[in-house]
């Protein structure tokens, strides 16, 4: 939750707000950390126009501009279609890409995966040196 | 480096022993899931012990079972190709056959409901006819699974038109699973649950260092001590049946569609969970004795391996000692 702004301010502050100012204040400029020549926007000098450009060079600037953001664009939606791909199907059956017929291939990667993941000491045998009589069997379903 | 080790020992004809009920533990019995489930508590805690295993298993057969037309997964399997919201019973257990699917590389399906419409196998097997119509000659292979649509935000599932999802075997293992959890949040320190053959093991029984648990061979059987984790075996001794003049069983090949001819009888695995030990169980079968001795080991999986013929193969820390001994001897 945010802050509720403080009833005995003025209006407009609260929530970072903070008042317009503009080159006409007559607020002094003050240096910044002691750079005693940073331009101010009494400093002509340091806020010329630029020149003006050519008809040319302002065009190739333009359609250079436009290749940006169709670029832009284009990374940004596929990045969102694959979030949301990946978000809404996660455990989605990924499709056969070549043949349905299941590999017997014995790659040494395949080990599995996560299913048959043992905990340490998953499982294990007895001694089974005195005989028993059997208390249950693991026969075929 | 083959973590397996040949025997060509043959077995000898031995019907499965008695059980033995250890001191201070109870068994409860009931039928679900299409089989029958035994689960042994502690004799102090049974009653309400099984009551709960009982409630359990019967949610998840409401919910899971392919042979009731109101199951949900019968809802699912009836809208295929439309997405259907499904309970988050069905979307996990549906969604830990897929990691399966993967894990295997299809060699585990659980899409192969319709493969088993089409050799007979469309009601429950007490009440399947051991000698059925000739059905279709040419079948086609599995695979179906990789088209099913997961959204996990909205729970949703769309299965591919045509397809149909089968969860049985896992599913199982799964409420096996849930079973010896959920006794061991109650604070039972003592159980196991067994379902047709699916078992897993909570802590040890009184007095005793392990669980000696019968695994069947062909007409023998042995007892393991079974120490912690899960057991699981897969093989065609029982759901086996005649369409026309082909022999049928219940373990279909993804890869052909067809009931798997691997050349063995049964396949053992053993796991830390006893969904894992069903896959696995399955795809051993599958692989036959060479193929699925070498996956099984490169699971770090251990399990026994039944040729038709009846010599075996052990896997891993399988504990072969014992295979001298026949099972009650």
């Amino acid at each position: 939750m945010g802050e509720w702004p403080d009833p005995t301010m003025p209006p407009g502050y609260g929530y970072g707000y903070q008042p317009p100012t503009t080159p006409d204040d007559d607020a002094p400029t003050f240096p910044l950390y002691g750079r005693q020549s940073q331009p101010t926007w009494q400093d002509e000098e340091a806020w010329q126009a630029p020149d003006r450009l050519s008809k040319p060079a302002a065009l190739r600037r333009l359609r250079a501009l436009k290749r940006g953001i169709l670029a832009g664009t284009v990374v940004a939606f596929g990045a969102l279609i694959g979030l949301v791909a990946s978000h809404a199907t996660g455990v989605t059956a990924r499709p056969s890409t070549s043949s349905s017929t299941p590999s017997t291939s014995q790659n040494p990667d395949d080990n599995g995966g996560s299913f048959f993941n043992q905990p340490p000491g998953g499982f294990g045998f007895g001694s089974g040196n005195s005989i028993q009589s059997p208390v249950s069997g693991s026969t075929t379903s | 480096l083959d973590p397996a080790t040949p025997s060509s020992r043959p077995s000898v004809d031995r019907p499965l022993p008695e059980f033995s009920l250890p001191k201070g533990l109870r068994e409860e019995r009931f039928s679900a899931m299409g089989t029958w489930v035994s689960a042994l508590l502690p004799a102090a805690q049974a009653e309400e012990s099984a009551e709960l295993v009982h409630a359990l298993f019967a949610a998840w057969e409401q919910t899971l079972s392919r042979f009731s037309s109101e199951s949900e997964l019968s809802r699912l399997n009836d809208h295929a190709g439309e997405p259907v919201e499904v309970s988050p019973l069905l979307f996990r257990v549906l969604t830990t056959a897929l990691e399966a699917a993967r894990a295997t590389r299809g060699l585990y399906d659980p899409s192969l409901l319709h493969h088993l419409v089409r050799v007979g196998y469309d009601r429950t097997f007490d009440e399947l006819p051991r000698a059925l119509p000739a059905g279709p000659k040419v079948l086609e292979p599995g695979g179906g699974w990789r088209g099913i649509q997961m959204d996990v935000t909205r729970r949703v599932v769309t299965l591919p038109r045509g397809a149909g999802v089968d969860l049985g075997g896992i599913a199982k293992g799964m409420a096996v699973d849930a079973a010896i959890e959920q006794l061991g949040a109650r604070g039972i320190d003592s159980a196991l649950v067994n379902a047709g053959g699916d078992l897993a093991v909570l802590g040890l029984p009184p007095g005793l260092d392990s669980w000696p648990i019968a695994v069947v061979g062909k007409g023998t059987s042995w007892t393991v001590p079974l120490h912690h984790g899960a057991m699981a075996t897969s093989g065609i001794t029982r759901r086996r049946w005649l369409q026309g003049t082909q022999q049928r069983h219940h373990l279909l090949d993804p890869r052909t569609g067809e009931p798997a001819e691997s050349g063995l009888w049964s396949a053992t695995a053993v796991a830390a969970s006893c969904g894992q030990a069903e896959v696995a169980a399955k795809v051993a079968f599958l692989l036959g004795a060479d193929a699925g001795a070498a996956w099984l080991g490169g699971r770090h999986l251990a399990g026994l391996l039944v040729r038709e013929d009846g010599s075996w193969r052990a896997v891993g820390s399988w504990p072969e000692h014992v295979m001298g001994v026949e099972a009650g001897a």
